[in-house]
């Protein structure tokens, strides 16, 4: 009889036990969930570099005037070149100054990568700081669109 | 029995504590971000003031205008104006020499100072796009820069 109560209880305290772990994986769940639609938010920092950036009077000069960092995106994307250079070089390079004069870069704590898609997604400018990016978890990111005729170019960067 | 009604009450318990331990979290890192988005946002706000913002050319609402600005960073009644212990301008890209901008040496410094009242508050900051006439290429000129406040508001 008293070792029949004893496996009862023992029943019992598995039952509380599963309860409180399927308790504790809906509350994980909700709050990986709730984390990850977070990070999907652009981030105003990032958001605010890439709008200011883009306004950036750069060194290519065509017809007279020098072009803003948008417009030297466009014509990176119709392939053209400015002067003897290519455009996209221009770009590629101008960017890499703006962003590293921004944020201080070091292997193994922080790290970037840069990347202008063209309207059907592919890479046309890609930027990274190192080969492999960092491990933090922590990763901030926005993006802007440029019109490019009826398309529209998306310029991306995230930081880790 | 009543070892298992303990035994309950601690696992509840238990759980209370860590749930509660993740929301407090999470709303402190929410609380800090939101803090953070706010600085920012006071800081773009004050780029959009009249007494900032550059009205000369084209249609950038995110552009402070830099030859304007120069002439009133000398005034100190703007200080009281705005309301903020601390507001530096700096530029980012191009960069000259970090040194301080006066009439004399503007265009070939870095950092306009509008207030710089002696504080330990946390500076916030947010990018801008500077502009100013340059006479070399005969047009505007629109760089990358930072504004930098701080203030008791925020």
């Amino acid at each position: 009889m008293k070792g029949k109560k004893a496996q009862e209880e023992m029943v019992g305290f598995v039952i509380i036990m599963v309860v409180v772990l399927v308790i504790l994986v809906i509350i994980l769940g909700l709050y990986i969930r709730q984390s990850s639609s977070a990070q999907k938010i652009d981030n105003t920092e990032i958001s605010q570099f890439l709008s200011s950036a883009l306004e950036y009077t750069t060194n290519c000069e065509v017809a007279g005037s020098f072009l803003q960092l948008n417009e030297l995106t466009q014509r990176c994307y119709e392939g053209k070149s400015c002067g003897s250079e290519s455009a996209c070089d221009i770009t590629r390079e101008t960017f890499q100054s703006l962003i590293e004069s921004s944020w201080k870069f070091s292997l193994g704590t922080r790290s970037y990568k840069f990347t202008i898609l063209n309207p059907s997604g592919d890479e046309i400018v890609i930027l990274r700081s190192y080969q492999t990016e960092t491990s933090s978890s922590q990763s901030i990111e926005a993006s802007k669109l440029i019109p490019a005729g009826s398309e529209d170019i998306l310029v991306s960067l995230r930081i880790s | 029995m009543a070892f298992l009604l303990v035994g309950i009450t601690i696992f509840f318990a238990l759980v209370g504590v860590i749930y509660f331990s993740i929301t407090i979290s999470h709303a402190r890192t929410s609380a800090q971000s939101a803090q953070n988005e706010e600085a920012i946002l006071l800081a773009r706000k004050l780029a959009g003031s009249p007494e900032f913002a550059f009205t000369s050319s084209s249609d950038c609402a995110t552009c402070i205008d830099m030859d304007k600005i120069i002439q009133i960073s000398d005034l100190s009644g703007y200080e009281e104006l705005w309301n903020m212990d601390h507001v530096f301008v700096t530029r980012i890209s191009p960069q000259y020499s970090n040194e301080k901008c006066t009439r004399a040496n503007y265009p070939n410094c870095d950092k306009i100072i509008l207030a710089n009242r002696s504080t330990n508050l946390a500076t916030k900051t947010a990018f801008v796009t500077l502009a100013g006439w340059d006479g070399i290429i005969n047009s505007y000129r629109y760089e990358l820069g930072r504004i930098e406040v701080s203030s008791k508001q925020i």
